[in-house]
């Protein structure tokens, strides 16, 4: 019991920004983070580039879920904006995009992305990259 | 003097690319299996659809009335909700290397709500009828549905350039419109489906230029 306590007290919660114009799909990628049983901190979410540009400067995120077609600001434009600034250098940057075509994914292949998840994707797909991340952030 | 060009036509492999596209969405993002339909096994079962939930839930009982000779309805001041279409559309329009053009995707409410469900993982801990998912999620759910079917073909058919996809609109049709007496015609360059023996119909629509 108390190597349990010791091993959840070493593990660091892990805070998520979702960022999709869509609510189904924020719904969705919330949904498969919560299954996945990882030590998760807060979930949050944005619908476009800017909102989540406001939550990222007032709170501590690990890793960026977002999509790239958006109204406001794109996920091009956010991801361009974490790349610029250094306090951000280490947020881990996932992109969810129906657009696979192989010009842009080597536009934001430049700005440090992670990984290009291509919708339509299993939910497994989410949970495989999560679980990486989180035995990355817990080194 | 206006000129006007006739739209570019899809190739019969594009509209092969596009059936590809809706069964990767279908089985692995909204975990349905989708079939091509004949028009005559569609048209049977656009006239099987049965009516809409909110024309079921007006299905004339006998009112009650009150000894005052009002109805409970009278008294209470409630107004009837007006009837809804059972058909809902969702479009987006796409601009690519290969073509431009209109994406749309008209499905019965029922069928949209099934497959919202299905993505959200709720139709799989309760049944279907008891999920309750309003109006505008099931627009925004149907919405994500046509972008990621125009995506997965675009990507297909694009290669390496890039497309853009503008924000899918969705709404409902006109209460007495009907995939069977549509006066825009047969879809030339899409497809007839259903899943679950509910039917659907998915049209592109290329643009001029």
């Amino acid at each position: 019991m108390a190597e349990q306590t010791a091993a959840v007290a070493e593990t660091r919660p892990l805070n998520i920004l979702i960022v999709d114009d869509s609510a189904t799909m924020r719904t969705m990628i919330r949904r498969v983070v919560d299954l996945t049983e990882l030590p998760l901190g807060t979930v949050y979410e944005a619908t476009n580039g800017l909102e989540a540009l406001h939550i990222l400067e007032t709170c501590m995120v690990h890793a960026v879920f977002t999509d790239i077609n958006m109204p406001v600001m794109t996920g091009y434009e956010l991801l361009t904006e974490i790349a610029r600034r250094e306090a951000w250098k280490d947020i881990l940057r996932i992109v969810i995009s129906t657009d696979g075509s192989r010009l842009r994914q080597e536009e934001v292949r430049e700005l440090n992305v992670n990984l290009y998840i291509r919708k339509p994707f299993r939910p497994e797909v989410v949970r495989d990259v999560l679980s990486r991340i989180a035995s990355t952030h817990n080194r | 003097m206006s000129y006007h060009e006739s739209p570019a036509p899809i190739t019969a492999d594009a509209v092969d690319a596009l059936f590809v596209a809706i069964v990767e969405v279908c089985e692995n993002s909204f975990f349905a299996f989708v079939e091509s339909c004949e028009p005559d096994r569609f048209a049977a079962l656009v006239q099987h659809l049965a009516p809409p939930v909110e024309q079921l839930i007006e299905t004339p009982f006998p009112e009650l009335k009150r000894r005052d000779g009002r109805s409970a309805r009278e008294v209470s001041g409630r107004v009837d909700r007006p009837k809804l279409s059972e058909w809902v559309e969702a479009s987006l329009t796409f601009t690519g290397s290969a073509f431009s053009g209109t994406m749309e995707i008209i499905v019965p409410v029922r069928l949209a709500r099934h497959l919202v469900a299905s993505l959200l993982g709720l139709s799989q801990e309760v049944q279907l009828h008891e999920v309750e998912l309003r109006e505008h999620q099931v627009f925004d759910g149907i919405g994500e549905f046509a972008n990621m079917i125009c995506g997965a073909w675009l990507t297909d058919l694009s290669g390496s350039q890039a497309f853009n996809l503008e924000p899918p609109k969705v709404s409902r049709l006109p209460l007495d419109w009907s995939p069977l007496a549509d006066p825009s015609g047969e879809p030339e360059q899409g497809y007839r489906l259903c899943v679950d023996d509910l039917p659907w119909r998915i049209r592109v629509r290329p643009s001029n230029g």
